[in-house]
């Protein structure tokens, strides 16, 4: 029986070690709520309840846990908010999105908001983070989530990504985490990789999907002010997903330019230029694929777009 | 709910309950605006914030008080926001076991030295290595009992809420 992510071997360089580490459970990782404490507290608390934890290199206050006993939702740490638990792969968008305080900020297909939330924590809670997600019960755990987080600088608002109107105003960054087909969260939710198993490459669901993420990569554009920056996010290596859909705005974008995607102490590989038949924008080598054996991490892909323009 | 304009809600009794209570500054707290989206509750969000308006909002900020009963009642999560700036009717737990209890709604004896800052009976703000555990209700006797609400007893507990 083939890998049911076999279908990117030509393009993964060490394959048995990506066939292997993808089918693994995924280790649990949090990141300090700076808002209200620092690492090192965060490290005595939760190591007082059982748990080891071990700083993740690449990103500051991120810790990846040995969980003992107790689940890390009913340490204390994690009640009195001064954690959140986020897989270490989707931490990476908000580290490339870089925001800063009172800066206006846009998550678009927010729900459950993990990254509003971490949004929030690195501008220090000044400025505004507007989370926006059709799926109004999904935002819910977002609001619950800022309440125990300390966080009062998000708006929660429910709306279609793929249509949202300019009336809701310019952004100074915009994260368009887009629905996708989850390949990279395959370590958590086994589910992916049934659904795998019976995708075809014209499955007409498929197509749909990526017709919306190319509508929501548009918007973000469009919301985005001059000068600002944009990260397209997806957990999946599907290139089709990827850099066919940044390919398709750089190229309906000319004031677009790809920075690229990269953080220190995290080993990350660069987006791909073609697959099969198809030829992508040469700045797409900008781009960010995170593969599980890399880091221990998710599979991820990551952009970052600046636009052309002054902010001032 | 559709917001065309934020409307500031009137604070001042819980303001007043925040300051007289617990020493918090006024400054700590014009750092926020409270509006009331709905009956029951004011919600806390910071100030300046820009906010789409003619949008479904479904939330902004933060829940920070409920509207009814006559003793101002303020959420858990304004509380740990806003408790470290607490100077009396505060109680610092010195074991890590009492804050464990604290989060199972034991009730805990305080002797006199940990009750040195408070002036009277009534509601306190309880803290734990400079982390805001929540509220509760502190006896002439010095007996102290935890006014968590039941989602987060429940989750410490691991039974259903």
């Amino acid at each position: 029986m083939s890998h049911p992510l076999a279908r990117y071997r030509s393009v993964v360089d060490d394959w048995p070690a990506f066939a292997r580490r993808a089918l693994e459970p995924l280790p649990t990782t949090v990141w300090t709520n700076t808002l209200r404490t620092d690492q090192q507290r965060l490290r005595r608390w939760l190591e007082r309840e059982g748990m080891s934890a071990t700083p993740i290199g690449w990103n500051p206050g991120a810790l990846r846990l040995e969980v003992g006993a107790v689940s890390v939702p009913r340490t204390l740490a994690h009640i009195t908010g001064l954690c959140h638990i986020q897989e270490e792969a989707a931490m990476t968008a908000v580290e490339l999105l870089a925001p800063e305080p009172n800066e206006r900020l846009l998550e678009l297909c927010a729900a459950p908001g993990n990254k509003s939330l971490q949004m929030a924590v690195r501008i220090a809670d000044r400025g505004t983070m507007v989370a926006v997600d059709r799926h109004s019960q999904r935002l819910g755990v977002l609001v619950r989530n800022a309440e125990r987080l300390g966080i009062t600088s998000c708006v929660v608002t429910v709306g279609d990504a793929a249509s949202l109107s300019a009336g809701i105003g310019s952004f100074d960054r915009v994260l368009a985490d887009v629905p996708c087909s989850c390949e990279g969260t395959s370590r958590k939710n086994a589910a992916v990789i049934e659904r795998l198993d019976r995708r075809r490459d014209d499955d007409p669901g498929w197509l749909r999907t990526r017709r919306v993420q190319r509508a929501i990569l548009e918007k973000a554009v469009q919301r985005c002010r001059p000068g600002g920056r944009i990260v397209y996010a997806t957990c999946t290596y599907a290139p089709e997903e990827n850099e066919a859909i940044v390919s398709s705005i750089l190229d309906a974008y000319p004031e677009l330019t790809v920075i690229p995607a990269r953080l220190p102490g995290l080993t990350t590989r660069p987006g791909l230029t073609s697959w099969r038949d198809a030829d992508y924008h040469p700045a797409m080598t900008g781009a960010m694929r995170l593969y599980p054996h890399d880091n221990d991490t998710g599979g991820f892909f990551a952009a970052v777009l600046e636009k052309a323009g002054s902010n001032q | 709910m559709i917001i065309d304009a934020l409307q500031a809600a009137d604070a001042t009794r819980f303001h007043d309950h925040l300051v007289d209570r617990f020493g918090i500054p006024h400054a700590v707290l014009d750092d926020f605006s409270v509006h009331q989206p709905g009956r029951q509750r004011l919600f806390m969000m910071r100030r300046g914030i820009d906010a789409p308006m003619g949008f479904e909002i479904q939330a902004i900020g933060i829940p920070f008080a409920y509207t009814a009963g006559v003793e101002p009642r303020l959420t858990h999560g304004a509380l740990r926001l806003l408790g470290h700036h607490a100077t009396r009717n505060v109680i610092d737990l010195d074991h890590a076991d009492d804050a464990s209890r604290f989060f199972t709604r034991d009730e805990l004896d305080l002797p006199e030295t940990l009750r040195s800052r408070c002036t009277a009976p009534g509601q306190v703000l309880v803290r734990y290595d400079g982390v805001v555990l929540g509220l509760a209700r502190l006896d002439a006797e010095g007996r102290l009992r935890s006014q968590l609400r039941k989602e987060a007893y429940s989750l410490r507990a691991g039974i259903e809420p």
